[in-house]
């Protein structure tokens, strides 16, 4: 346990997978479309018993349509399955079941108000001869799964109380109670902690010891190197590649994801200009979320927040802007201490967020461009609430130009948009309030390469304007070509300040895994 | 939206999640104890009375057969407006079938009691229509047939053979057999599981195998049948059926399985407890009958009622623990 | 073709009341089919002036109720209890019209406002559904009703609330423009509008860019509860008393039926004021060939209940189709 981020495996490597092994799963030439989009074009995909294939690529790549394809849940417009050597091509969801493949969904389908028991053999209750639900045969069975996967938790426990780490163990007994030869895992660790991780891994490796394929699916590709066997790569719906994992390195698995090499992010030109201090947090806390948060940001810099899924970012954001309360400690806005109970409060004072998930908090996808983009700003130009249109379509008008919003007019509805120019239209929902201080969770996630650059020059032309700017992202590379400074967070803390001209990914990365004693959840036995 | 953060109450009373259910669980009891005490300080020994502890459990036992149903109902995150109306109709159903003789007159109204349930279940199902807009227009359409079928008079049956039901098991049996029937319908077979997990995630149901539409049509054929059951009862016990019958029993039986500790998102509540919400609302009645207030303040305090117990729920759930 | 039609309904917005209305041509065919149905039926009575102005003063009522309804269920909630706040409202200013003619009109007002208000209150801080928290005062506002009046029937004694007629045309209608044109202005003209439309887009959103969520919720319920306020002095106008089971009149109990009868989504943020009045004709004119051609009161609350059902589906499944693409 020297290296708390990738824990080593008990028998201290990976074993080859040797070629002989029986494929499980033979999958050639799948296409889907959807309308005219093509979704997938051409994969092929094997899969052999006992090995972990990991699946890679973008957003939007095809991994969960080839997914969606595997198990039945959409029907491919061309190309064959087979499983075990049945042509499964045409086969429902229940009778690829039958034959043995189960899926671990990322959001893990598991109904909280029920036990892990429930969950386990729900849809295939084992019942007594009357046809009765047998409870106790099921908690047994559920303790047996549970034990096969190598951790302790009872059965009995209602799933919702669980900790996520449990809930997709209840997941994972679940696929197997199902007699699952394929377990196709979505994601696993994108919400895991570093030893929330260490017993994902070992599931994964008592699963594949007894002979179960895995399909797991990452973004993270240190993951990949460190549990993978073989791993395949779709790149805008095509296939790319498929390489033994011992036989590639980081730098070509990313080129063959993304197409080009990374060197596209240009580190603006630091001019230093970060003026007088806009916000200033002093030992912020917010009860089990946040503990004794301190920055400042100053005039026309970009604040970095680095940190991973759950490391209390988000929270972070929405404290700041009023929406989550905060204990203790104290909000400076331009020097003076401020209460900021409200987003509206927040708004009137000068700052503003483009929050992280955008069709859930960024956008009204109903309403037209105009409308989204005068919803924060229309306050201000109304009189006795009656609304001045020439002045607040005019400003609308300025910033979607400015921010070169691509539509035909302004009054199409968001929803037509492209994800890269619904974020240009929260963003100039945030501009056109004239704000001192702009928040930015995640603003290029989902988004094309092209609009992501425009997204980087939008926030260059910020700074210069003086405005300041938290950008909280989890893309490394983006983040240290951006932030003049960048904090690090973990567990609701922060964990160190670096200075992108200097520090390097893993130096972050050690910062932001959390240290093991502040981790819990696992091995409780209630 | 304010938030009601309640940090320290938690820590206080050191609620765990677990405590935290029992309360939800057990809210309706511990009303029910409260009342009674308000009851006795009001009417004395009066209200442990072997008459007028009957009259409650009588006054239980039509809201109850229905609670039935939207307990079931609710389970899956929907709702039944329709219950009160249903039952009205239902009631007429059973008069007019009465040619038929008992069994065949209470047959039919069953039949048409899941028929109804049955259409609503249909449209909720298929239509992916919010549950409370289709069983409102089912209060409609019910009460609308009801006062078609009689133009608006009462279907009157004096010498009723349905009393017979009257005379034989009484109503509350029959109330108490249907809650057994559906208890064990709810926590001993697979059906019961399913229930609640559609109403706990839907989608995850859906991709465990269960039929999700199946489930929320079944539902509301139980919701509909229990209409039908309730209807029979009323016939036989006050021997005419008025279309206007059954006004507002929608909302004693959604305040009584809330009560109960149902959560009207799905997938959460104990039978049991909806029964002693059941028994609350009848109680409440009945107190509000014993004193001498305009009888109407009912109307208000049950409704009163329905939102002391959602907002309490609501709290309840909302402690962080 | 989905394109178009969101630019279609996107482009629409904000015209104006009267184009608003005309790109509804739909259902304005509908409405011109019935009509002419109607027409016909009635042997060429119908479409005349006189007729159409008795049509139009019978549903005012409804439609006043139903312009308040619009703002809820922009809101993407629903008001179960408008036509027993109606009723309450109608008690309260006849048992205090010995007070005066103003006096009692506000004292109703507030009536209706408050009770309204509570249900917003109920809704945005107490977290109540909608339905549930309005089915509650649903019973409240009628239990009231009838402590209040004790059950009876209470008449308009001085006769100070009957309807006039201005220009040939009834009070009642007029009145019932002066509301819709007045919720057509805050639901398109002025700030809160806008927030309106946001609160039913998407909460969350709406919150994050600093519309005070709670605040109008809580103003479109007490405007709802206002607007049922001002029906109930319409049905005094119109039946010269009031009793607490006009808030159970089938029709009165059911104004949301015109709302979605007209297209607003019940899912909030889409539709408008417009079409309302749009959906209260065309049920209007529908009741009135179910008359025509014998069909008694009491069916016409099945067919409505159907038509609900009907028109709620339908744009469901246009909405899912939307959502295909």
């Amino acid at each position: 346990m020297e290296d708390p981020s990738w824990p080593v495996p008990p028998d201290g490597g990976l074993a080859e997978v040797p070629d002989t092994t029986p494929l499980v799963v033979s999958a050639r030439g799948l296409v889907k479309r959807y309308g005219g989009v093509v979704a997938l074009g051409g994969v092929d995909f094997d899969l052999r018993a006992g090995e972990v294939h990991c699946l890679c690529g973008e957003n939007g790549a095809g991994k969960s349509t080839l997914i969606k394809i595997l198990t039945g849940a959409v029907t491919p417009d061309a190309g064959t399955i087979e499983v075990n050597g049945v042509d499964l091509t045409s086969a429902s969801i229940k009778q690829r079941r039958d034959a043995g493949i189960s899926v671990i969904y990322q959001d893990l389908n598991l109904v909280g108000q029920l036990t892990v028991a429930e969950n386990i053999f729900l849809g295939h209750e084992i019942r007594t001869k009357l046809r009765m639900r047998n409870k106790r045969a099921m908690n047994e069975e559920a303790a047996r799964l549970i034990d096969i996967l190598g951790v302790r938790f009872s059965p009995k426990a209602r799933v919702g109380e669980l900790g996520i780490s449990l809930k997709q163990l209840t997941a994972t007994a679940r696929a197997l109670s199902l007699g699952g030869q394929v377990l196709i895992m979505d994601e696993p660790s994108a919400v895991l902690g570093g030893k929330e991780l260490e017993v994902l891994f070992d599931v994964v490796r008592r699963l594949t010891a007894q002979g179960i394929a895995i399909i797991y699916i990452s973004h993270r590709l240190e993951e990949i190197f460190h549990i993978g066997d073989r791993v395949t790569v779709l790149r805008d719906g095509g296939y790319v590649s498929t390489a033994n994992v011992a036989d590639i390195d980081q730098a070509q698995l990313i080129r063959d994801m993304v197409g080009r090499d990374l060197g596209s992010y240009e580190r603006r030109q630091g001019d230093g200009l970060a003026g007088d201090e806009i916000l200033r947090l002093d030992n912020v806390s917010s009860k089990g979320v946040l503990h004794d948060i301190s920055f400042t940001v100053r005039k026309g810099e970009v604040l970095g927040i680095a940190g991973l899924v759950g490391a209390g970012r988000t929270e972070l954001a929405r404290a700041i802007m009023g929406l989550d309360p905060i204990d203790s400690g104290t909000v400076y806005f331009d020097g003076v201490p401020r209460r900021i109970s409200s987003a509206t409060k927040a708004l009137k004072l000068g700052l503003a967020m483009v929050p992280e998930d955008r069709r859930a908090d960024g956008i009204i996808s109903l309403l037209s461009v105009r409308e989204n983009v005068a919803l924060s700003v229309v306050s201000k130009l109304s009189r006795f609430g009656v609304i001045a249109f020439k002045k607040l379509y005019g400003i609308v008008g300025r910033f979607a130009g400015e921010l070169a919003i691509k539509v035909p007019n302004l009054r199409h509805p968001v929803s037509s948009l492209s994800g890269g120019n619904q974020q240009k239209v929260v963003l100039a929902k945030c501009l056109a309030t004239d704000c001192k201080l702009l928040i930015m969770d995640e603003p290029t996630v989902g988004i094309d390469v092209g609009a992501k650059k425009e997204i980087y020059n939008i926030i260059g032309e910020l700074q210069a304007k003086g405005i300041g700017v938290v950008m909280i992202s989890s893309e490394l590379p983006e983040i240290l070509a951006i932030a003049d400074r960048i904090l690090v967070m973990s567990v609701g803390r922060i964990r160190g300040e670096v200075n992108p001209h200097t520090t390097t990914a893993e130096e972050i990365l050690n910062l932001a895994i959390p240290p093991m004693e502040e981790i819990t959840g696992i091995g409780v036995t209630r | 939206m304010k938030k009601i953060a309640l940090p320290d109450l938690a820590e206080v009373f050191k609620i765990t999640p677990t405590r935290k259910r029992l309360m939800i669980d057990y809210m309706a009891w511990v009303l029910l104890v409260i009342l009674i005490i308000i009851g006795v300080s009001l009417k004395g020994s009066l209200f442990f009375s072997v008459s007028n502890l009957t009259n409650i459990i009588e006054q239980s036992a039509i809201i109850g057969v229905l609670a039935i149903g939207q307990f079931v109902v609710v389970l899956t995150g929907g709702i039944d407006l329709s219950v009160g109306a249903n039952m009205a109709l239902m009631a007429m159903v059973a008069g007019l079938t009465l040619p038929l003789g008992v069994f065949g007159s209470i047959g039919a109204t069953l039949a048409a009691g899941a028929i109804i349930g049955m259409i609503a279940g249909l449209v909720v199902a298929y239509a992916e229509i919010p549950p409370f807009i289709v069983t409102f227009a089912m209060m409609a359409i019910c009460r609308g047939l009801a006062l078609t079928v009689t133009k608006g008079e009462a279907v009157k049956n004096v010498n009723s053979p349905l009393q017979v039901i009257g005379f034989g098991p009484p109503h509350w049996l029959v109330w108490l057999g249907l809650a057994g029937l559906v208890w064990f319908l709810l926590t001993k077979t697979r059906t019961g599981t399913n229930i609640y997990a559609v109403g706990g995630n839907r989608e995850a149901a859906r991709v465990t195998g269960v039929n999700p539409k199946r489930i929320l049509i079944l539902v509301y054929v139980i919701s509909g049948t229990c209409g039908a059951v309730a209807g029979i009862l009323s016939m036989a016990r006050y021997t005419v059926a008025m279309p206007t019958a059954g006004y507002g029993y929608e909302m004693q039986t959604i305040a009584a399985v809330v009560l109960g500790g149902i959560s009207l998102f799905g997938g959460e509540g104990r039978f049991t407890g909806a029964i002693a919400g059941v028994i609350f609302v009848a109680m409440l009645r009945n107190i509000l009958d014993a004193s001498n207030a305009n009888p109407f303040w009912a109307y208000c305090v049950i409704g009163a009622v329905l939102w002391v117990a959602v907002i309490l729920r609501g709290l309840l759930e909302r402690i962080r623990s | 073709m989905t394109e178009l039609q969101h630019t279609v309904t996107a482009e629409t917005r904000s015209r104006g009341p009267i184009l608003d209305l005309l790109s509804r041509s739909t259902l304005l065919i509908i409405l011109l089919v019935l009509a002419i149905v109607a027409h016909f039926l009635s042997k060429g009575t119908f479409l005349t002036s006189r007729n159409i102005i008795n049509v139009l003063t019978q549903y005012s009522i409804l439609g006043v109720l139903a312009v308040g309804q619009t703002l809820i269920i922009l809101t993407a909630g629903i008001d179960l209890s408008l036509g027993s706040i109606m009723a309450l409202s109608a008690v309260v200013t006849l048992s205090v019209q010995g007070l005066g003619f103003l006096p009692s009109l506000l004292i109703g007002f507030a009536v209706g406002a408050s009770a309204g208000m509570l249900n917003g209150l109920l809704v945005a801080i107490g977290r109540v559904p909608p339905f549930i928290a309005t089915l509650g005062m649903m019973q409240v506002a009628l239990g009231l009703a009838y402590v209040i009046s004790r059950g009876f029937s209470i008449n308009d004694r001085g006769g100070h609330f009957a309807q006039f007629k201005v220009l040939g045309v009834s009070s009642l209608v007029w009145i019932w423009a002066l509301v819709a044109l007045l919720a057509w202005f805050i639901s398109r003209r002025t700030r809160y509008g806008s927030y309106i439309y946001a609160v039913g887009g998407n909460p969350r959103t709406a919150k994050i860019s600093g519309v005070p969520v709670t605040r109008v919720l809580v103003f479109v319920y007490a405007f709802a509860g206002l607007c049922a306020a001002i029906g109930a002095v319409l049905y005094i106008g119109r039946f010269g008393n009031a009793e607490p089971t006009i808030g159970r009149i089938a029709l009165l109990s059911m104004s949301m039926a015109p709302v979605v009868v007209g297209g607003t989504s019940l899912f909030g943020g889409s539709g408008g004021i417009g079409k309302t009045i749009v959906g209260v004709l065309i049920l209007g004119v529908l009741n009135n060939i179910m008359t025509l051609i014998g069909v008694p009161a009491n069916p016409q609350q099945v067919v409505q209940g159907t038509i609900i059902l009907l028109v709620v589906y339908m744009f469901a499944r246009q909405e899912r189709r939307k959502q295909l693409r």
